[in-house]
């Protein structure tokens, strides 16, 4: 198969998309409603062109004046100006009905302009109907034609450059909430491959479009061959007391969920896990999204931890997000940005239940968005722990809640309160260990001021006797009892006489 | 700017007597490089169409604007010379004159001046069934 002749169109995360760009010599229609992005995104286009990739450009308008157009380019840090002085765009101010009619003509003024600089690009600032044929002067003089228009209702109707056009990207603009998501789609795009779906994208100030790929869109293979462990290699959690009860850590590249109530001691747990990686010289990655660092950075110190000079150290990297308006695509390329240039060796992500209340814990996103991340740390090599919040204050009758993501992960440690006497007290149980056995029993945990949280040794002398599970009535109603030694219909007779006992009582 | 320093860019410009060579000099401001058939660029500056042919020799001739060498079609191409030897003084009264009050000021300066010998007719006035080029909104009878 010959290789595609992609004109990459410089807008940063756009390509990805595109797959390496749009094919040379595509119509291209750009399409949204007032205020999307239009302009914004054909102008980029063009000054990409002219200033990343050597090909000079021409920008066709209608309505808008040429010296506006420089003027709000000059906000993203684009010097239109500049490349018209270097014979490397035009900016041409004409009316539709001239501008169709040169398009079917080889003598154009317009065209010969347009060749004078050798222009690949053009954006037409505005709706044209093309010519009926698709093989026209203009497909011979530029490589590419960028064209955009406006509908009232993008859903309504379908303009006829619809059917002529090569590739269509559609912008919107979603309302969620309170707040608006701007969204970029290829609808189609003929002689390539591209990434299917509405993708987030931002108009950044001095920036331009910066488009982020949906994040449920599928990563490569190799992400998913990430999953695959080092059985011989553990990752010490840095709490003592704990990597005797995981067997001597994490799994490389393995997925930590830590649940429990606030307080229970899971961002202490963290802070462990990422000094640890500090102590050892390895390079960590901090997400918080509930506390901003300067609290963060307290917490730590608090419990003997001095992160800001592992920050300063280059070991760790401590990044905050706060989690009021949430876009989740951007959220990810980030912290995908991040992974691949930081390279940490271990993550936490403190905490994943904010992620739930942004997205909404029922909907898929959550779902999609954890299954993406967990997928990119394994790719990645990267030993991660999440935090969860579980409401509940005294035990659990739910791990995750109405987060149904457990399958997605390699551990679980529950963190509890247990209410002895008049104290709550913590307790640690590890509740899934992925590849590895585990006793499931409940740990007692200190946290201690200038220490941090270790796990209290087990007294040697069990409590009870281990009995088999004979030796139990009631397993399977999660109510066990321990079976005496006499006979079962028995034990079926004492209680309902204690039964019978009862019902007078309740019934005073 | 003062009435005498308008008077001052205007000597120094030297070629700019009537409104509608302002008017045309301001739209080719905001559209430096505009390709437009003639009757349309006179509905856009609101300008009998032989005013507008008129004003657009003097500028030419002037040496602040360029217009495609082919004659013979319809449209034609203006582009706004910005390295003449004129520039600097033309970009100083065209940022006066693209804001209304700068613009009204600078027709009064006009007015004020002994008129240039020109090849056709009288001062010129805006007509009255301009037609506003958009974002050009000062144009007279917009």
């Amino acid at each position: 198969m010959p290789d595609l002749d992609l004109v990459k169109t410089g807008l940063k995360g756009l390509d990805e998309i595109l797959f390496g760009g749009i094919p040379r010599g595509n119509i291209v229609l750009v399409a949204g409603t007032a205020g999307t992005g239009k302009t914004t995104l054909g102008v980029e286009f063009v000054y990409r062109g002219a200033r990343q990739f050597n090909e000079p450009g021409v920008i066709v308008l209608f309505e808008v004046a040429s010296d506006r157009l420089i003027r709000d380019a000059a906000l993203f840090g684009w010097d239109l100006g500049e490349l018209e002085r270097d014979g490397r765009l035009k900016v041409i101010f004409t009316t539709r009905q001239l501008f169709q009619q040169e398009l079917q003509q080889a003598d154009s003024p317009l065209l010969a302009e347009a060749a004078e600089i050798g222009a690949r690009r053009i954006f037409v600032d505005g709706l044209v109907r093309l010519p009926e044929s698709t093989g026209g002067d203009s497909r011979d003089a530029f490589h590419l034609l960028a064209l955009e228009s406006t509908f009232a209702d993008p859903a309504a109707a379908r303009a006829p450059e619809e059917f002529v056009a090569d590739t269509i990207v559609r912008l919107s603009v979603e309302p969620v909430q309170r707040a608006v998501l701007r969204s970029l789609e290829v609808v189609k795009s003929r002689g390539h491959d591209y990434a299917l779906g509405r993708h987030s994208f931002r108009i950044v100030n001095g920036q331009g479009l910066e488009v982020y790929r949906r994040v449920q869109a599928p990563r490569s293979l190799q992400r998913e061959r990430g999953a695959a462990f080092d059985p011989t290699s553990r990752v010490a959690t840095g709490i003592p007391g704990l990597d005797g009860l995981v067997n001597g850590g994490y799994f490389v590249a393995s997925t930590t969920l830590v649940v429990g109530i606030s307080g229970a001691g899971k961002s202490v747990m963290a802070l462990q896990f990422i000094a640890e990686g500090a102590r050892r010289g390895e390079k960590s990655l901090m997400v918080t999204l509930d506390e901003p660092p300067a609290q963060v950075l307290r917490n730590a110190h608090s419990i003997g931890i001095d992160l800001q000079s592992a920050i300063d150290r280059g070991l760790v990297h401590l990044w905050y997000e706060p989690p009021q308006e949430f876009e989740i695509d951007r959220h990810f390329a980030q912290i995908e940005a991040i992974v691949e240039d930081f390279k940490p060796r271990r993550a936490v992500i403190d905490s994943l239940s904010t992620y739930g209340s942004s997205l909404g814990a029922a909907e898929r996103s959550f779902r999609d968005f954890f299954h993406a991340i967990v997928a990119l740390m394994k790719e990645h090599q990267v030993t991660a722990v999440y935090n969860h919040e579980n409401p509940e204050m005294l035990g659990m009758s739910s791990m995750m809640g109405e987060f149904k993501v457990s399958s997605l992960v390699d551990n679980i440690i529950l963190m509890n309160w247990v209410e002895l006497g008049d104290t709550f007290r913590h307790a640690l149980t590890v509740a899934k260990m992925r590849a590895m056995p585990t006793s499931r029993t409940t740990h007692e945990c200190e946290i201690t001021n200038g220490q941090g949280m270790k796990v209290l040794p087990r007294p040697i002398r069990a409590a009870h006797p281990v009995v088999p599970f004979a030796g139990y009535l009631g397993l399977i109603s999660r109510a066990p009892e321990r079976r005496s030694e006499v006979a079962p219909e028995v034990v079926s007779r004492r209680r309902s006489v204690r039964t019978v006992i009862r019902t007078p009582r309740s019934a005073k | 700017m003062t009435p005498k320093q308008i008077g001052d860019l205007l000597d120094r410009i030297g070629c700019l007597s009537d409104q509608c060579d302002l008017d045309l000099l301001l739209f080719f401001y905001r559209h430096p490089r505009a390709f437009l058939i003639s009757e349309r660029l006179a509905q856009y500056v609101g300008y009998d169409l032989p005013q507008v042919a008129q004003s657009l020799d003097i500028l030419i001739t002037a040496g602040l604007l360029r217009r495609s060498p082919n004659a013979t079609h319809p449209a034609q191409l203006y582009v706004l010379a910005r390295g003449s030897p004129l520039g600097g003084w033309v970009s100083s009264l065209l940022r006066v004159a693209e804001k209304r009050e700068g613009r009204l000021a600078v027709i009064q300066a006009l007015k004020q001046r002994p008129p240039l010998r020109r090849s056709g007719g009288v001062e010129s006035e805006p007509v009255a069934d301009a037609q506003p080029a958009p974002h050009t909104r000062e144009v007279p009878n917009a």
